[in-house]
This record gives C-alpha cells, sequence and structure tokens, in this order.
C-alpha cells in the first residue's frame, strides 16, 4: 500500500492543483492524513525554493521528510513547485510522473483563457493527472 | 547519517535525561557555574545582581610561562545531577562552581538561604569546586523595625544597630556610600545576621540599595578560584603516567567493561585514548586551544583505532569545538537570536563597525555588544585585521567569502591559526561523522541531539541552510526517551533555529506540532496558552498576518491550511477561557478565507460564530495579549454583502439651491478658452466618490444600501449605521433582517451636525454577535470607490406652510412635483374672484426665516397666469423675519380668469387672420347686405344653428359664401359636448424659495411649493357677437349672446343699470352701446403697425402683421376695455366679471367699430337726412338724391366705389334688391372716385323716381378694392407656395387690378363703409 499527494503550488504558496494516488480504499484512508500531507507540502517548499538554485535540473528528486512521508519536488521554468508527498520510494516512477505532469501542465498553460497561479479546473487535466498518477506511481 | 545502536544495551537511566537545547559548540570551553536564587522569589530585586554575575563571564589569566590565557564561564540556571555524570565524557558537563543570591529579611530567611546554599553543594558535591553566597540584607532605614524585632534575639547588635540606622540615614541622604562606609555596613550586616554552623561557604552580604560595585570583582575571584582549580587539574592529568591511566568511562559504559581485561593493548589504547581526550577538553576550557586541537586529534586517532565510537565522536565533536572557539568567537556573545538569516550574507559584508568583541575583558561591554552580534564572520575579520594589524590566515580562511577565520582574542599566536585546525567546511562533516558515532549508542541520544544542534548552529553561522535543514531533520530521528515537555520544547527549538535561517514555512510546520504536542490527547496537563501563542507565531510561515486587510490584500497562501490553523487557533483560544479572542479569530476567518470556503463552511462557520459570539460579543478593537502582541480588528466587511451604496439627496422640498445672484457682467465672451482654476475644476469632476449635491446641517439624510445575504438562513443585521470622517455626524441604527441571496435596500439614516465636507466612509454593522466596521476602501470587487465626499452647508431653516383651502385629492402632475409640500384646490366660476391665505411656519427651533421669495408657475401662458395668480409681495417681505416657530400669513388673490367670447376652434383662426385679408369683396358684400337698420340680429338662434348643424363637418373654413358675420362666433364650448367638458382645469404651484441663518450668507436655500388645482367653471359665455350701427355715428352697438353655462340662474349687469335674468343653461341677446374707437387711436396703431413692418422686413422675417389684424386687435382691446359684464348667480354670493378680451371682429367688424374715415352728409329732398328718420315722397316724383362724402382721414382714400341701391325689406329676413321696376335712379348708381385726399369733399347729386307707392330702403355704400400689391403682400406671407389655393383664388383678382403700388395698408384690404342707418323712405301715392 503506498499513497501519494501530489500538489502543484503556485508563486504565491498556494496549491493551483491537487491530487491523492491511493493504493488503498477510499473508505479506510482517513480525512487527516490528506491535511498532513498538505502540511507537509507545504513545510518543504523552503526546501524546495533552497534546491532549485542549488541545481540545474527540474527534477529536485526527494528533497525532504517527515516521519515516515518523503517529499519529491520538481520546479518548472517559470517556478511553478510540483510537490509529491510519498510514503514509499519510487524515484523512477515519480520522476516520469512530473516528467509527463509538467508536459500536461505545460499544454494546460498554453490556453490563453488560463491564468496562471490560479487553480486549474480543466477535466482534462485531471483525467491526464490520474493517467499518469495510475501509470507511474501506483503500477 | 544513522547507523543502528549496536554496542549499547544498557539500561535507559543511565543516558542523560533531558538534551541541553541551547548548547552550542563554544561551550566545550566554558567552565559550568550554577548561579542559583535562592529563598522565596524576588525575581526583580535580585535581577541586577543576577546581571552583574552574569557580565563576569570570562577572565583573563596569565599562567606561569607568561601566556595570556582567556577563561570562559558559561552560567546556567539549571543543572540536571546526571549530567555530571558526562563529566568523564565530556568535561564542559561538569558543573564546577556554585553561586547563589538570596534576599533575606531576618534571620530565619537568611538561615534558609544557607540551608538551601548548603543543600545544592551537596547535591552537586561530586563535582563542585567552590561556591559563592551573595546575600542581600535587609535595607537599613525601612528594615529597623525588624531589626528591632531581632533585637532580643540578637542582643550584642544593640549598639552596632544604632549606629547601623544612623548610618542607614546617611545612606538615604548620599546616593552613594563611599566604599569603607559600606564596608562597615556589610560588615554589621554580616555581623548582625549570623550564618548557621553548618554554613561553610563563603557569602557576600549587601543591602539591597548598596551599589553592591564589589560584586563583580568577588565574582571574578571566585571564578579565578575555578580556574587555578581546573588548571591543577589539568596538570595532573596531563602529568599521568600513560600507562597508569584508569578507563574513563560515559556512564552508561560502566557495565559493559565489567570483567574485560583491562591490560589488553586494544583497551590501553582506549585507556590512553580516552585519557587524552579529556585532557583535550581540560586544555580546551582551561584555554590552552593549541594544545586541545592537537590533543583531540591524537585522541581521535587513538580511539579510531581501537573503534572506540562513542569517544572518537567526542573527540572530533571536540575538535569541530574547539576549531569553532577559534574560528567563531563571536559566537559566544552572539546565541544568534533575531538574526533573520537571508540577510546576514548580504549585511554583514557592509557592516565594519564591530569592535574587537573578544579581546573585551570587561564583561560589560561584551554584553553591549550584543547588538552587533549579527555580524558575519568577515566583518570580523576585518575588525580584527584593522585593529591588531595582524593579516589574516589566508590559508584557513575558506573559499566561500562569508565563512572564514578569525584568530582567538586572547591567543598568543599573533593571529595565527593552528595548522591543524578544522576548516570551517571541514566542521559539519566533522560533526556528521561525530553524530554518526553517537547515533550507535542509544543513551547517547541525548549527546547526539546536543551535537546536532550545535552543529545547526554553526551551519546557520556559516550559512549553509541546507545543513541546517540536514541536522535539524536529522534530530527529528534520534530516538531519545523524553518526556513530552521536552519533546515540545524539542520542537520549539527546531522551529526558532528554522526561523533563524529564514525558513518560515519550515519552521511554522514544527511550531504548529509543538502547538498540538501541547494540548495533544492525554497530555496531563494542556497548555492552550503556550499552544495558543505557538500558533499564533506560525502565521507568518502560513503567509497569514494578523490584520485581515493584509491577508486580503496578499492574498497568498494555502488556503485550506490556513483555515486550518485559524480553526486551531480558535479552539485553543475558547478552551483558554478568552473567548473575545475566539470571537476575533473567528470573524478573521470569516473575512479572509469566506471565498475559499464552500457553502456549506460558510454557513457552518457563520453558525459557529454566532455560538462565539454570544459568549464575548466582537467588536473592531484592537485586542491587546499579554505578551504585548496586539490582534487588530477584524471585520465582516462582506457579510452581509453590500452590492451598492447610494448617497442620496435631501428630498425635494429639504434640498438646498443656490440663490441666484445677477452675475456680474463677465463681458461679451461667454466662454473663454482659459481656464481658472481649471485644474481644480476637472479633477473634481473625476472623482467619483465626489457627490454632487449638498447635505445641510442638522438635517436627516440618507444613504442606500443594497445588501445580499450570502448565509442560507436568515440574517439579522442590527445597529447599523453609517460610517464617516470629517464633521460630526450622528448616524442613527437601523435594523435589517436579510432572506437568503436576496438583495435588500436598506436606508441608513444621519444627521450631519456642522457644516463642512462629509467623508462616508462605510457602515457599521451588528450581525452574527460581531460588531464590524464595514469600510468601502475595503470592499473588493466592486465598483465603489474608497468613500464619498460630500458637502454639508449650514442649517436651512424648515417650513411649513398651510392654506386656507382644501386640499386636493389628486396630486399635481406638473413638474418639480416633488417639492410640493401640500396642496390647495379651488373651483371658481369664469371671472369670479377669491383669496387664499397661506401661513407659513417656521419650523426650525433656532433659526430665523430671512428670505423667501415667491413665484408661481402654471400651466398656463404667463399673461394669463399674471391676471389669474395675485401675490402682494410688499406685504410679505415686510413681515419678514419670521423667528423661529413663529409664522406668518399672506394673501393670494385669484381671480378666475377666462376666455369668455367663445373660442375659435383649432386651425380656424390662423386661417381667419389671412381669410381677413384676401376675402373677396362679394363675400363682403354679402356681409354688408345682411346689414339693415332692424336691431334685432339678422342670425336668428335657429339659422344659426342651421347653420352649424351643416357646416359641423366642415368648420375649418368659412366655405359658406352665404355664411353670415355670425358664424365667426362659434358655438359655446359646452353646448355640443359633454356636460362639464366646459370646465378648465389650471395647475399652479406657487413656490416659495426661504433661507435663514448662516445658510442664507452662504447664498443657499430650499425651495417648496403648493401645488393649486383650480377649476374653472363656465359662467356666462358668449356664444356670438355682432356690431351694428347705433343711432349716433359715435357709437356702435355691439351685440352679444350671452348663454348663461351654469346650472343656477344669472342675473346679467352689462350696462350701467342694464340688468337681465338668464336661466341656467339659456342664453339671451343683449345690445350694448359702445364709443366708436377713434381714429387717433387707429392712426397710431396704424404708425406702430409701420414702423413694426419696416422692422420685420429689416430682419428678414416672413410673417408681415397686416394692418388690418392690428386694427382688429385695436379694435379687440378697445371693446375689452370698454365693455364689463358683471354677472352674479342669483341666491347666492357667486359673482364675477366677465370680459370681452380676446374677441373676434371680422373685417366688416371693424370698419363699425372705428369711427368711419367717410363722413356721410346726405339730403334727400334737400334736408339733411337724420337717422331714423321718416322719409316720405310720392310716386313718379324725382326726388333729389344728394350724398357728399368727407375724407376724415389723415391718409387719401383711393379707388372708392359710391355705390347706391334701393331695395325692400319684407322684415322676414327676405330683401328685394330686384325693384327694376319700382324704382328708377337717374344718374349713375355707382360712382368711382380714384381718389380723395384728406379733407376733401365729393358730391354726388343724383334723382331717384319710385314707381310704386311702399316702403323703400336705400343702401348707400362707399367700397374701396383692394390693390394690386396686396398681392405681393400675401405671397410673402405664405412662402412656398403653401397657400397655393388662396393664391388661386386670388390671380384673377389680382390680375384686374395692377394699378398702384405704394399703396397705404388701408387699400389692401376691402373696405365697406355704410352709411348707417339706411335711408327708409316711404313713397306714398299721390
Amino acid at each position: 500500500m503506498s499513497t501519494y499527494y501530489f500538489a502543484i503550488v503556485g508563486h504565491n504558496d498556494n496549491p493551483i492543483y491537487e491530487k491523492e494516488f491511493s493504493t488503498v480504499n477510499k473508505e479506510q484512508r482517513k480525512e487527516d492524513h490528506r491535511h498532513l500531507s498538505q502540511f507537509i507540502a507545504h513545510a518543504s517548499l523552503d526546501l524546495v525554493d533552497e534546491h532549485k538554485w542549488k541545481t540545474a535540473n527540474m527534477q529536485l528528486k526527494s528533497i525532504d521528510r517527515f516521519n515516515q512521508w518523503f517529499v519529491s519536488a520538481f520546479i518548472t521554468a517559470s517556478q511553478i513547485r510540483f510537490i509529491i508527498v510519498h510514503d514509499n520510494k519510487n524515484d523512477e516512477g515519480i520522476k516520469n510522473f512530473f516528467n509527463e505532469m509538467y508536459d500536461t501542465y505545460i499544454k494546460h498553460s498554453m490556453n490563453s483563457f488560463y491564468k496562471i497561479n490560479t487553480p486549474i479546473k480543466s477535466p482534462m487535466f485531471e483525467k491526464k493527472s490520474e493517467i499518469f498518477g495510475r501509470k507511474y506511481l501506483l503500477s | 547519517m544513522r547507523a543502528a545502536a549496536v554496542l549499547s544495551h544498557v539500561s535507559a537511566e543511565s543516558a542523560m535525561s533531558r538534551p541541553d537545547y541551547e548548547q552550542n559548540a563554544l561551550h566545550h570551553s566554558c567552565l559550568l557555574v550554577l548561579l542559583r536564587g535562592v529563598g522565596p522569589s524576588r525575581a526583580l530585586v535580585l535581577q541586577r545582581a543576577f546581571e552583574k554575575v552574569r557580565r563576569v563571564n570570562n577572565i583573563k589569566v596569565t599562567d606561569s610561562s607568561g601566556v595570556m590565557r582567556t577563561i570562559h564561564f558559561r552560567f546556567i540556571h539549571e543543572h540536571p545531577v546526571d549530567h555530571n555524570d558526562w563529566g568523564d565524557f565530556q568535561t564542559h558537563r561538569r558543573l564546577l562552581g556554585l553561586i547563589t543570591i538570596g534576599k533575606f529579611d531576618n534571620q530565619t530567611e537568611l538561615n534558609e538561604l544557607c540551608r538551601q546554599h548548603e543543600s545544592l553543594k551537596v547535591r552537586y558535591g561530586s563535582t563542585l569546586y567552590e561556591s559563592r553566597a551573595i546575600f542581600f540584607g535587609p535595607d537599613a532605614e525601612n528594615n529597623s523595625l525588624d531589626i528591632a524585632n531581632h533585637k532580643d534575639g540578637v542582643d550584642n547588635a544593640q549598639p552596632l544597630l544604632q549606629a547601623m540606622s544612623e548610618q542607614g540615614a546617611n545612606t538615604e541622604a548620599k546616593i552613594k556610600v563611599p566604599e569603607q562606609q559600606k564596608q562597615q555596613i556589610t560588615a554589621r550586616l554580616q555581623d548582625e545576621f549570623t550564618t548557621p554552623s553548618n554554613f561553610k561557604s563563603q557569602a557576600f552580604f549587601y543591602r539591597e540599595q548598596d551599589a553592591y560595585a564589589d560584586l563583580e570583582t568577588r565574582v571574578g575571584d571566585f571564578l579565578h578560584a575555578l580556574f587555578w582549580v581546573l588548571e591543577s587539574r589539568r596538570l595532573e592529568r596531563s602529568r599521568e603516567k600513560p600507562d597508569r591511566v584508569s578507563l574513563l568511562l560515559a556512564p552508561f559504559e560502566k557495565r559493559d567493561f565489567v570483567g574485560l581485561d583491562m591490560e589488553s593493548r586494544n583497551n590501553r589504547k582506549r585507556c590512553v585514548g580516552r585519557v587524552m581526550k579529556n585532557l583535550a577538553d581540560l586544555s580546551l576550557q582551561a584555554g590552552l586551544l593549541d594544545e586541545a586541537l592537537s590533543l583531540y586529534h591524537n585522541a581521535n586517532e587513538t580511539l579510531r583505532s581501537v573503534g572506540d565510537s562513542l569517544w572518537v565522536g567526542a573527540s572530533e565533536e571536540g575538535l569541530c569545538a574547539c576549531s569553532a572557539v577559534l574560528l567563531y568567537p563571536q559566537l559566544r556573545t552572539s546565541p544568534l537570536r533575531n538574526t533573520p538569516e537571508k540577510w546576514r550574507a548580504s549585511d554583514a559584508t557592509k557592516k565594519v563597525n564591530t569592535p574587537d568583541v573578544v579581546g573585551n575583558t570587561n564583561g560589560a561591554n561584551a554584553l553591549t555588544s550584543n547588538s552587533s552580534s549579527c555580524s558575519s564572520v568577515s566583518s570580523l575579520v576585518t575588525s580584527n585585521s584593522s585593529a591588531s594589524g595582524t593579516p589574516t590566515n589566508s590559508t584557513s580562511s575558506s573559499s566561500t567569502s562569508t565563512i572564514s577565520v578569525a584568530h582567538f582574542g586572547g591567543h598568543q599566536r599573533n593571529g595565527e591559526l593552528p595548522a591543524n585546525i578544522l576548516k570551517p567546511e571541514e566542521i559539519p562533516n566533522f560533526y556528521r561523522r561525530a553524530i554518526i558515532n553517537y547515533s550507535k549508542y542509544r543513551n547517547a541520544a541525548t549527546i547526539e541531539t546536543e551535537a546536532a544542534l550545535k552543529a545547526t548552529r554553526i551551519c546557520i553561522e556559516q550559512n549553509r541552510p541546507l545543513d541546517v535543514a540536514m541536522f535539524l531533520q536529522n534530530i527529528l530521528y534520534i530516538n531519545l526517551n523524553m518526556s513530552e515537555p521536552d519533546r515540545v520544547k524539542r520542537f520549539e527549538i527546531i522551529t526558532e533555529l528554522y526561523q533563524q535561517i529564514g525558513y518560515q514555512r519550515k519552521a511554522a510546520f514544527f511550531q504548529r506540532l509543538a502547538a498540538q504536542k501541547h494540548v495533544q490527547q492525554g497530555s496531563q496537563a494542556p497548555d492552550w496558552k503556550q499552544s495558543y501563542s505557538l500558533m499564533l507565531g506560525s502565521f507568518t510561515g502560513y503567509l497569514l498576518s494578523l490584520d485581515p486587510l493584509e491577508v486580503l490584500e496578499n492574498a497568498a497562501g494555502w488556503p485550506s491550511l490556513q483555515i486550518d490553523l485559524v480553526q486551531s487557533l480558535i479552539s485553543a483560544a475558547r478552551r483558554l477561557g478568552h473567548s473575545a479572542l475566539a470571537t476575533r479569530h473567528m470573524t478573521f476567518l470569516l473575512q479572509t478565507q469566506w471565498n475559499n470556503m464552500s457553502a456549506t463552511e460558510q454557513s457552518e462557520m457563520a453558525v459557529q460564530l454566532q455560538n462565539l459570539s454570544a459568549q464575548c460579543e466582537g467588536s473592531p478593537v484592537p485586542l491587546v495579549l499579554d505578551n504585548g502582541t496586539v490582534i487588530p480588528p477584524a471585520n465582516l466587511t462582506d457579510l452581509p454583502y453590500c452590492l451598492e451604496l447610494v448617497v442620496k439627496d435631501m428630498p425635494a422640498q429639504l434640498r438646498p439651491l443656490r440663490i441666484k445672484i445677477a452675475k456680474a457682467d463677465s463681458g461679451p465672451f461667454l466662454f473663454t478658452p482659459i481656464h481658472f482654476n481649471s485644474v481644480d475644476r476637472r479633477d473634481k469632476k473625476k472623482d467619483r466618490n465626489k457627490i454632487a449635491f449638498l447635505w445641510v446641517q442638522n438635517d436627516l439624510c440618507e444613504v442606500s444600501v443594497r445588501l445580499r445575504n450570502p448565509l442560507p438562513f436568515e440574517l439579522a443585521v442590527t445597529d447599523m449605521r453609517l460610517l464617516s470622517n470629517g464633521v460630526v455626524f450622528e448616524s442613527l441604527p437601523q435594523t435589517v433582517v436579510l432572506q437568503p441571496h436576496v438583495p435588500t435596500h436598506v436606508s441608513l439614516h444621519g444627521t450631519p451636525m456642522e457644516c463642512g465636507q462629509l467623508d462616508l466612509q462605510g457602515y457599521s454593522t451588528h450581525t452574527l454577535g460581531v460588531k464590524s466596521n464595514c469600510r468601502l476602501k475595503h470592499m473588493h470587487g466592486r465598483r465603489l470607490p474608497p468613500n464619498y465626499l460630500v458637502n454639508v452647508i449650514p442649517a436651512l431653516p424648515r417650513i411649513a406652510i398651510k392654506t386656507s383651502l382644501p386640499q386636493t385629492a389628486t396630486f399635481s402632475s406638473m413638474k418639480k412635483a416633488d417639492i410640493v409640500v401640500t396642496s390647495a384646490s379651488l373651483t371658481l366660476y369664469n371671472g369670479e374672484s377669491s383669496s387664499c391665505t397661506i401661513t407659513i411656519t417656521n419650523e426650525s427651533s433656532s433659526l430665523p426665516l430671512e428670505y423667501v421669495e415667491v413665484n408661481i408657475n402654471s400651466n398656463v401662458e404667463q399673461k394669463q397666469q399674471q391676471k389669474i395668480f395675485r401675490i402682494d409681495d410688499q406685504a410679505l417681505q415686510a413681515q419678514l423675519p419670521v423667528p423661529p416657530l413663529g409664522s406668518i400669513e399672506f394673501e393670494l388673490l385669484i381671480y378666475a380668469d377666462a376666455d369668455f367670447v367663445c373660442p375659435m376652434p383649432g386651425g380656424l383662426l390662423p386661417q381667419n387672420s389671412a381669410d381677413y385679408g384676401a376675402s373677396s369683396p362679394s363675400h363682403y358684400s354679402n356681409i354688408s347686405s345682411s346689414g339693415h337698420a332692424s336691431l334685432p340680429l339678422h342670425v336668428s338662434s335657429p339659422h344659426h344653428r342651421r347653420h352649424e348643424q351643416q357646416n359641423a363637418n366642415s368648420r375649418s373654413t368659412i366655405s359658406g359664401a352665404q355664411q353670415s358675420l355670425a358664424a365667426l362666433s362659434l358655438q359655446p364650448v359646452g353646448a355640443g359636448g359633454s356636460a362639464g367638458a366646459g370646465s378648465q382645469h389650471i395647475e399652479a404651484q406657487l413656490r416659495l424659495k426661504y433661507s435663514g441663518g448662516e445658510a442664507l450668507t452662504a447664498g443657499y436655500c430650499r425651495q417648496c411649493a403648493v401645488s393649486f388645482n383650480l377649476e374653472l367653471l363656465p359662467s356666462a359665455q358668449i356664444t356670438s357677437w355682432d356690431v351694428l350701427p347705433a343711432e349716433i355715428a359715435s357709437q356702435f352697438y355691439l351685440v352679444l349672446d350671452i348663454s348663461n353655462l351654469t346650472a343656477q340662474e344669472m342675473s346679467l349687469n352689462y350696462t350701467d343699470n342694464k340688468n337681465i335674468l338668464i336661466e341656467a343653461k339659456e342664453s339671451c341677446r343683449v345690445p350694448i352701446p359702445v364709443d366708436r374707437c377713434s381714429l387717433e387711436q387707429v392712426c397710431a396703431a396704424r404708425a406702430a403697425e409701420i414702423a413694426e413692418n419696416l422692422e420685420r422686413e429689416l430682419c428678414f422675417r416672413t410673417q408681415l402683421l397686416s394692418f388690418s389684424d392690428a386694427l382688429s386687435k385695436l379694435c379687440s382691446t378697445h371693446i375689452a376695455e370698454c365693455v364689463k359684464i358683471n354677472w352674479m348667480l342669483t341666491g347666492t354670493d357667486i359673482k364675477g366679471v366677465a370680459s370681452l378680451r380676446g374677441i373676434v371682429l371680422s373685417h366688416a367688424m371693424v370698419d363699425l367699430t372705428t369711427v368711419s374715415p367717410l363722413q356721410w352728409s346726405i339730403s334727400f329732398k334737400d334736408t339733411l337726412v337724420q337717422p331714423h328718420s321718416e322719409m316720405i315722397c310720392s310716386v313718379g316724383q324725382s326726388t333729389m338724391l344728394s350724398i357728399t362724402l368727407t375724407n376724415q382721414s389723415l391718409q387719401p382714400l383711393k379707388n372708392l366705389v359710391l355705390t347706391i341701391k334701393f331695395y325692400q325689406d319684407y322684415l322676414n329676413g327676405m330683401e328685394n334688391y330686384n325693384l327694376e321696376t319700382r324704382v328708377a335712379i337717374s344718374g349713375p348708381c355707382r360712382v368711382t372716385i380714384p381718389i380723395m385726399e384728406k379733407h376733401e369733399q365729393k358730391q354726388h347729386n343724383c334723382s331717384v323716381i319710385f314707381f310704386t307707392p311702399g316702403r323703400f330702403k336705400a343702401s348707400i355704400e362707399c367700397a374701396t378694392r383692394p390693390q394690386q400689391n396686396n398681392n405681393s403682400s400675401i405671397s410673402h406671407s405664405c412662402p412656398g407656395g403653401t397657400n397655393l389655393g388662396q393664391l388661386e383664388v386670388l390671380a384673377p383678382q389680382s390680375v384686374s387690378m395692377n394699378a398702384a403700388s405704394a399703396a397705404s395698408f388701408d387699400e389692401q384690404q376691402a373696405h365697406i363703409w355704410k352709411f348707417i342707418p339706411p335711408i327708409e323712405v316711404t313713397v306714398v301715392e299721390q
């Protein structure tokens, strides 16, 4: 069993997209869990911001952890931060997931009706993230 | 980094109970001294002493070799005894000295202090080198009583006491006691109170008010003593033979080595290594850094070779500590508090002001240099180098510019650092290794934690945030058995360190964790207060601010986390019992996070707020917490949501107006491109918030607000008031209950109490138990200006108006109906007069009414209006001013003016005037033919009616050639129409402009109006009229058909003495003799006419007035002036005057009305014919008829045709002109006179022979024909050929008459002057 909490965070520390992937049934999951993930993701932003200047890569790897949770991050060229809070190691999967999501995000941000830094509400985006999450994270 | 705990399997009690979170690397070099206050706590009193002692934190010692060493001390407040057990492991953990500070008032207390001191000594006895007690005795003076109490107990103190109290007085008088005296006092105090016998320590006695200047020296002495003991221990240790040394153990290791062969080579090495490490610790403490370094290095190697991980770690840590002492001496004085790390790197390079911090021998200086604590390493380097003139050791300074080295101040190395020192970048690595080594032992967890913290602090100093994060993160994974408070403390310290490197979000995370730990379930004593303040502290990390406005403006952060945090804060505040805070935070939550909540959340929160505020009402004032934090007010700005705010003008009747003043002549230029003050004026127009209208001081004003309740339940908003700035404004509370989601209009009222500019900022509400100030500038997302500015003018008086007439049921439809305050209705018969008393009451209690201006507006023409309404303005003005609450009255006279003459139906009049000029002479000849001598009018009523019916469908033109003159006068208005249609409604407004007081000087007034509804009923009406020649030439008869349109019998007085009664709805005919219009008037009219026309011609006006118009007008006015018909309704006192104004006279009538230009003198049978004289002649006899014409007018008359005709009148309306067989005229019966000059006389004679007897009449008339240029004038009058029909009619005539051109206007018209009455000849048989 593994859970992934994926968030895209805008420039003002505002989440613009949030999604959870889990092999655990929804009924069994606790609501509190997601909340904690959010807190962890938020706390890791400091480290993301530190790391992003230290490397030329967009992939920031696993940059933070708290108890059993790891935080992996990805930073886009426009400094939008992708964060995954996860409880088991899956570097390769996360890397692929980030890359695919980056692609999706770029496409979405090309939409002239979308304003950067605002919540993403596109069902297409949702669907894609669902697919990639299942493909790379949960498989 | 972590390694499994392999070697340790010893019970946990030998582990250190609690980590010292405050430690940093430099503390390795310090001697530990416990500084403790004893006795009843008087912290404040002893604070100064504490600080004085603390300031002496280092001493300079010159050792035997002449080297100056600086020894540092660390004063701590608390020291768990078990920490001492680790003294062998790390010597700085050992408590070496003890200082207690206490205050006593009497012997018992002193005893207690001594006892406590001794017990502490016992407690730390194993490691303590020396101790001191500092006692503060009672003050000399105010304690004399106390001392007196002790008198009995201390007998021998009696004389001393005496002296002491004197001394005490001295002390009071002088501020500073001389040293000697003080010594004496101290001595005495010491003598006075004796320490118990078991008290073996050295004690210093002071009085509270003493300066105790020698305290520092004494502490210094004490510290020196400590050092020398330490130095001796060090020397002892250094002299130990390597083969004789015993194994030093960490507390938990004791059992590990039981039964082991101590003599083995490995263990020997272990022993030596450990001793070496121990010696290194001591050297470090004793200020011998070089030695310490090399010893650490050696020990490290030795120990590593035997795999003594714990001690390897310790030696590595020692190395780090020693290097840090050399590299970062400033860490000692600045514990890196309050240093936002992100700035340090940049700030530091600029700072060069740091004095030689380390070199300070004076403790006080060291403390003050705290302010420069944030100075970076590099700055210190510069300052050091400049101060000592020694270059920095370039080899040891690292590549990163911020990390560099400074020499240890007291060190005799000329600034050179030892070669074996760790490079700055190595330090974290060494720490990491040490931590890994420590982590192998579960019992070394505390050591590990402390090492991590020390490493963190070094990394902070080195500005390596990632390392900081790494070390801090590691701390969390150290499995440490510790109490909950310690765990919380750990989070707090982590928070603090994260804050120091500027990781606000991380810090906030741990701060929140700490807050939660404080109150977590199962906690014995949940500390809500701590929890609360921690959560409040984590606000910045979540990009929240205490000020809701700031939060709204920033609109940053993670909303769900923010909501969670604020909610936790609310519950903490509630648990604290601080409901005001809970309410405040809930309000804050609703205000700032409204848009981030779902609808259900919104309503839930709103309900929660309601519950919270039930305990403590929220109000928009800042709350101050115990620690001084100010919680700014939160307002429910958008609850209810304001959709619109409209500042309302005052009601129209109260609206202030400018009193119009005649403008100063600004020259011919009405518009000037040069704008004076143009900038201001234009700017003002741009201001959306500037209100165009004015409000009046002391008058109720209104603002309308449209609100929407976004909650799914009814929202009661009470005490809504306007918020304003500027002039004093008294706003009235308003309460409203808003239905969910329905926009509701709410009117807010208030009264400005001063004049000036009023700044309307919004409104305040009280809803959900919270008072809020909702300011416009904080309402985002709507097109609302930040405020509204309204000018308030000085108070204006108010008036009430009453009339003596009844009010109307219906309201006026006139414009400006909104200023009407009262109404009056009146029904009058046409011609009747009445009056209305209007009472004006000044309602204001302080202002006089000084200015009243009355005018009347109505729906009738100005002229008529002036006739109907009349006011005596002077009488009114004379009554001013009206005192407050006083009243005045004035009279309005109303006269029911109406057209008594039947009005021409629409479209007839203009055509008529044209017809006058153009009508064919035949038409007029017809008319004239109808004029006969009999006085009764030739048109009887039935006849008239017949015509009426005939022409009903073609009334617009006077078509019928036979139409009589009477046809011009049309039927009475009411006759054919429905009943009552004849009544006329007049609406009028009596407008009053009034003012008084200061507003009058400022030029303002108010306007109100009384609406008058006048119903004018028809009374008498002149339905038709005609003009008949009178018996004398100077007069004519105006014959009127007057109908009584009332329902009552009317008595009509038409001349001075003639009365007639007319039944209701009946009419009758009255002849009224009227003087003719004199020729002078005619001439004047003509002259005016010419002048007028000339002017018109000049101005190219197309419409020329014809003279006949003027003339008929003249005649009409003449008649109107001369004839007044008084009527009275019998049985009532209703009476009136009917005027003939507006009577329209036909052309022929005009000729009759005016004095004829021709004077007739006719003689028949040589006798002058007198009016109504009977002339008799016989059949067959020729009779002489002589006609003499004289032109009386001022103009010559042209183209006159004199016609003589005989006819027989059958007196039944039939006249027979075919008298060829009955009469014959010898000589022409038509004579043309081409011109007749002024005063010229013409005579025409002829003879007449009658063939048959009978009564004959002779019509003698003189006619003129219009001339050619008539045509041109008409074509002038109808340009564009609009009246083509008429032109065609005219054409044949105009052809026939193309004679003269410049003729007088007289000649443009056909005139017929008759000799009246016609001559009557009775022919008798001979």
